[in-house]
């Protein structure tokens, strides 16, 4: 029949197909991806924020969180929410590892350092605490913007604000992740191809050794 | 379909190395000259193809392409998704270095037995070609959510409660990249027979065919 009318339109075609794809990769680039699971845990007071995604956006719901001290004893266990959370008030304030496993041979973990910790016994020291100071120094003081507050005090505010502000932006930066960046992707085909090279020069090698003893 | 490092116990990781050792020094002794070149390619489309994400119920999957590497490979898919998975772990933080010989059984030992299952048969008359690719990209991933079941099975949980779980979370990746096999499968018998497995050069043609 149409013989190579059939082959000219299937060549332009899979050409077509291939022009998608390739402009369907850059688009999948930008989201980061795969079958990955990442857990990200920061401290607020003495509660830990646990969060959990798969990379590509999605949550890890209802998937299984254990938390271990440094000397690997499991201090509890527990479930993500539904937006993948997983909130615990920290029994001990040292190093925690958190275990997320996320089932069908998903996990993977992250540490808490006994560091993060340190501001919580000053920001249980709630801000009411903080406040009665700030107006006994504003009479006093001559000058109105200037506030005299001890140096603990100043400290808990500070730990407070920061947590505060700071929250939103941690939160980002797990929103974030690392995806694979276009230079790792370009990277690992330029490793391939180094390996073909490295394969071909094998053989051409072998080859021409084989022949050079047949000649022989 | 990459398992994650410390999920597996030491054992499973042990035998998946161990077979996975093997099956690579199979594929290296099957590849030849003419092709390294192909193993380089496929290895690299392997290598990216794990970037294209279909969505997919609570998480989401990514194309694989076993079953079109093991099709065009046979016992090259080894090395070819070896070195590809290694990138993706360390590229990518994909799998791991631990899982490494796991993750490569779980999707060369499915290219491989496709390849023995369909090569004989995207030879022959379209009507069965097509359907022999469909099915060789189908089942590429379809064995390999088997044999991942199957790693999982010692470790955590129940090997046909995983199995299923992991299978119905990949049938829109099977049913994508059975297509895309059937595609390229339509498309090498129209411009370049010979990539495919079984080909029978025509008696006039004198091509060029390794030496001997």
């Amino acid at each position: 029949m149409c013989r190579t009318g059939c082959v000219g339109l299937n060549g332009r075609m899979m050409i077509f197909i291939w022009v998608v794809a390739l402009s369907v990769l850059p688009a999948a680039v930008e989201q980061a991806f795969a079958h990955k699971v990442t857990v990200f845990a920061w401290v607020e007071g003495d509660t830990v924020h646990a969060e959990s995604k798969f990379s590509g956006g999605r949550v890890a719901k209802q998937a299984l969180v254990e938390v271990y001290d440094r000397t690997g004893k499991k201090l509890l266990e527990g479930r993500t929410d539904d937006e993948g959370r997983f909130i615990f008030k920290a029994p001990k304030q040292e190093d925690l590892r958190i275990v997320l496993v996320a089932g069908t041979g998903h996990r993977n973990e992250w540490v808490v350092k006994a560091e993060e910790f340190s501001g919580q016994v000053l920001s249980a020291v709630d801000a009411e605490t903080v406040q009665p100071h700030q107006p006994q120094p504003l009479v006093e003081t001559p000058l109105p913007g200037r506030i005299d507050v001890s140096r603990e005090d100043l400290q808990t505010m500070i730990e407070t604000a920061l947590d505060k502000k700071l929250q939103p932006v941690l939160h980002r930066l797990h929103q974030m992740d690392e995806g694979p960046r276009l230079a790792d992707i370009f990277g690992g085909i330029g490793y391939i191809l180094g390996l073909v090279g490295l394969g071909a020069y094998i053989h051409y090698r072998r080859r021409l050794s084989s022949e050079g003893s047949h000649a022989r | 379909m990459h398992i994650s490092e410390g999920v597996l116990s030491g054992p499973v990781l042990l035998a998946g190395g161990v077979l996975t050792v093997a099956g690579t020094a199979i594929g290296l002794k099957k590849l030849d000259f003419e092709r390294i070149a192909r193993a380089g390619i496929l290895s690299s489309a392997f290598f990216v193809a794990s970037l294209i994400h279909v969505p997919v119920g609570p998480s989401s999957v990514h194309l694989i392409l076993n079953g079109i590497v093991g099709l065009i490979l046979g016992w090259g898919a080894f090395p070819a998704i070896l070195v590809a998975l290694f990138l993706q772990g360390m590229l990518f933080q994909f799998g791991g270095l631990t899982t490494l010989g796991v993750n490569t059984l779980i999707m060369a030992l499915p290219a491989v037995l496709c390849y023995y299952c369909f090569g004989p048969l995207v030879q022959r008359d379209s009507r069965i070609a097509l359907p022999a690719a469909f099915a060789c990209g189908f089942m590429g991933i379809f064995l390999g959510a088997v044999v991942a079941g199957a790693a999982l099975m010692y470790t955590e949980e129940n090997f046909l409660e995983v199995t299923l779980l992991i299978v119905s979370a990949h049938i829109p990746v099977m049913i994508v990249e059975g297509l895309m096999t059937a595609f390229c499968v339509a498309f090498f018998r129209k411009v370049q027979p010979d990539m495919l497995p079984h080909f029978n050069p025509p008696k006039t043609d004198s091509s060029f065919n390794g030496r001997t």
